[in-house]
């Protein structure tokens, strides 16, 4: 499962999913080990289907083709990737296998934050009274 | 120890604790104190040290599983022997507490408090409003003129007027920002005969929006909605609170005031338990006072603890004392003298447990506001915090949130309910923000009455260490519940004014309401001139034991709105000036 070729098509359905053409690489390779220790079937399901879309309009063709037909089990990971890469937290489904913890890297690097353009909660790096302006 | 009988043995390094110690040390000649502290979280008198260490709680809250107030500290060796109430849920709570709870009851007391050196500054908002001159009068302008009403209120032993200058002394000390015109002007006659050591922490966009849709013209129910910055013991710039220290800096926005401000912008009471120590106070921490002792003639002589990091934790040792200041707030000072058996004469000591009951009520804005950036809160809507209405039901204090929804929907949840719709990519991020940027939520936090029924008693279960724990009898009274709901209705005609949609409580409900307690506990020994009502005189003094003080919102006679802390401040100031 956690072969170079499945790393790569997982960033690229990242990509897809967040809405986000640059992933760390470093957090791709953690998330994905993350996900597939848990969702392993599922990844097999989805992932062969991902890289056999033809590519023109990867979005469009990926909710034609995966998103509307996807099972509960597949439709729950495509949540936790979007998930994961917004906000570093990963819900355990019961009975799996337990992960570990977030980093801080990870908590840092949330995509949330930046989508709303706000600091890391925690982790700002902007001076006293920038919250008086719109960003 | 050197000493072997200290003037001062001073219970507790919260802030009423830290603070009087350090006032103490001050005084010529100098007394010999000594603070004993139940916990202990590390923290040092080297800054570059202290620094680390602030950073590992900020990052261990960061990762917790569940963040609660105590996360940041969880990994603290203390908690196996001093634990301290966390959560929200009755189980959590259940760990420390024992919960007295009548059948199919579903009220309890919902506060956490902190047990390391800072007491439960460790996780405060930060938020420093005063009393308001009626404050210390509730019983004779409200109460009294309402038959219907039940409860055991008495007035304050105080006013207003006796506590200002403490009030100003308090803001100086801690570390003050505010609005000294907004707060001399429209707080129900709050007068400041100072103005606050440092200007108003900026209010935010978002409140500044609001602010310009309502804040000059809505009315509800005859009472005019005036939208205040917040008074916070966070830095609006660089601070020292004796001018000499360490600046501590401005609030730099990390939007994580509670449970613990990643840079010390905001005011923590290990401030003043630095200065005491420099000023040659004892500190003992993880030790854990189990009682007080007296002499033949009603006076404490003798403190009795159990030092957790010993060898022989459950050895029991004991400090020689001239006089004692209990500063463990109103949980544990209630606990320590029942377990002695002092201070009681009253039959007043546990009684009267109060808390802030509060909530929240939110909206979707038509336009973006940009939350999550700036400190938690920034502003308040104080206008119904005294008011004829207080004949009828409790006062309550409006705050605003600047972290979206709060509790109602997190910024996961929001995701959640976007990408169970099958939205995802550049729509995701768009919608998300759309919807992020326009949350809008206002607490409320409203007063109780002290009631004979809501109080500490000793549990029949012990802790770790095999002290007897807390056991916490608490029920609501009409008085809060139809204040908690008006506050509803309130909130509700300014979501409507502001024109948000998806407003919550859309209908509010009594009497089954859900509500939190702020973590205020208040009350248990409390203040009065007369012996038979009251624990501690004017001066926080015992009526019973003429060398034992009690500084804290143990000794408070009524809850107000106000977050505690300033008046804790101030108080215990008045407290240290009285002793000669």
């Amino acid at each position: 499962m956690e072969t170079e070729e499945n790393l790569q098509l997982f960033i690229a359905l990242s990509r897809i999913l967040t809405g986000e053409n640059i992933l760390d690489a470093a957090l791709s390779k953690q998330y994905f080990e993350r996900l597939a220790a848990v969702y392993p079937n599922e990844l097999k399901t989805i992932l062969p289907q991902f890289a056999s879309l033809p590519g023109h309009d990867l979005s469009s063709e990926f909710k034609a083709n995966i998103l509307n037909l996807a099972t509960p089990e597949v439709l729950q990971l495509i949540k936790q990737i979007i998930n994961v890469w917004f906000t570093a937290s990963f819900f355990m489904p019961e009975n799996k296998t337990s992960l570990p913890p977030t980093t801080i890297e990870q908590y840092k690097a949330q995509l949330m934050y930046p989508i709303i353009k706000a600091p890391v909660r925690a982790y700002s790096t902007l001076n006293y009274g920038y919250w008086r302006n719109k960003p | 120890m050197a000493i072997d009988t200290y003037d001062f043995v001073i219970i507790g390094s919260g802030v009423a604790g830290a603070l009087a110690a350090y006032k103490l040390s001050l005084k010529n000649p100098k007394p010999t104190i000594l603070i004993i502290e139940a916990g202990e979280n590390l923290v040092s008198d080297d800054e570059v040290e202290n620094k680390k260490l602030r950073a590992e709680f900020v990052d261990h809250f960061a990762l917790a599983e569940h963040r609660t107030p105590l996360s940041p500290y969880h990994q603290l060796e203390g908690n196996k022997f001093v634990p301290s109430p966390d959560g929200t849920s009755k189980d959590d709570l259940n760990k420390y507490y024992q919960i007295k709870q009548s059948e199919g009851d579903s009220q309890f007391f919902k506060a956490t408090y902190q047990r390391i050196n800072g007491g439960s500054t460790w996780s405060w908002r930060g938020n420093c409003p005063r009393f308001v001159p009626k404050d210390f009068l509730l019983k004779s302008e409200y109460l009294s003129k309402n038959l219907n009403i039940s409860s055991n209120a008495e007035d304050w032993a105080i006013t207003y007027s006796d506590l200002e200058k403490h009030y100003c002394e308090a803001e100086k000390e801690l570390g003050i920002s505010g609005n000294h015109d907004e707060w001399n002007t429209h707080y129900h006659g709050a007068f400041r005969s100072q103005k606050f050591p440092m200007e108003n922490i900026a209010q935010s966009y978002s409140d500044e929006q609001v602010k310009g849709r309502i804040g000059n013209y809505l009315v509800i129910n005859g009472v005019k909605i005036k939208i205040l910055s917040t008074p916070q013991a966070r830095n609006s710039k660089p601070y020292s609170n004796d001018g000499k220290q360490l600046e501590r800096k401005a609030c730099e926005g990390n939007g994580n005031c509670i449970p613990i401000c990643p840079t010390g912008a905001k005011y923590d009471a290990t401030v003043h338990l630095k200065l005491a120590k420099q000023n040659s106070v004892d500190f003992l921490p993880n030790c854990v006072v189990t009682d007080l002792e007296v002499d033949g003639s009603g006076r404490i002589n003798q403190v009795n603890y159990l030092n957790w990091k010993s060898d022989n934790p459950q050895k029991r040792l004991s400090v020689k004392a001239k006089n004692v200041i209990m500063a463990t707030h109103a949980i544990e000072t209630a606990k320590i003298l029942l377990y002695s058996g002092l201070a009681n004469s009253s039959g007043q000591l546990g009684q009267n447990l109060m808390d802030h009951l509060n909530n929240e009520a939110t909206g979707l804005m038509l336009e973006p506001i940009y939350t999550f950036r700036g400190p938690q809160g920034t502003s308040s809507i104080p206008a119904f915090c005294d008011g004829d209405f207080r004949k009828e039901y409790a006062a309550f204090n409006i705050t605003f949130g600047n972290d979206g929804w709060g509790r109602s929907e997190s910024p996961q949840a929001s995701l959640a309910k976007l990408v169970d719709n099958k939205i995802f990519g550049k729509e995701l991020q768009d919608q998300f923000k759309n919807r992020i940027w326009r949350q809008i939520r206002f607490s409320y936090s409203t007063e109780m009455l002290p009631q004979t029924y809501n109080k500490v008693t000793l549990g029949d279960k012990l802790d770790p260490l095999g002290i007897p724990r807390p056991q916490i009898a608490f029920k609501l009274d009409d008085y809060s519940l139809k204040a908690f709901v008006y506050a509803q209705t309130v909130l509700k005609q300014i979501l409507q004014e502001l024109k948000a949609t998806e407003i919550k409580p859309d209908f509010p409900k009594f009497p089954n309401l859900e509500f939190n307690t702020a973590g205020h506990p208040m009350g248990t020994c409390r203040m009065g001139n007369n012996p038979a009502k009251s624990v501690v005189d004017s001066f926080g003094k015992s009526h019973d034991h003429p060398n034992l003080y009690i500084v804290g919102s143990s000794v408070f006679t009524t809850g107000a709105t106000a977050n505690p802390t300033l008046t804790i401040a101030a108080l215990t100031l008045r407290t240290i000036d009285s002793i000669q």
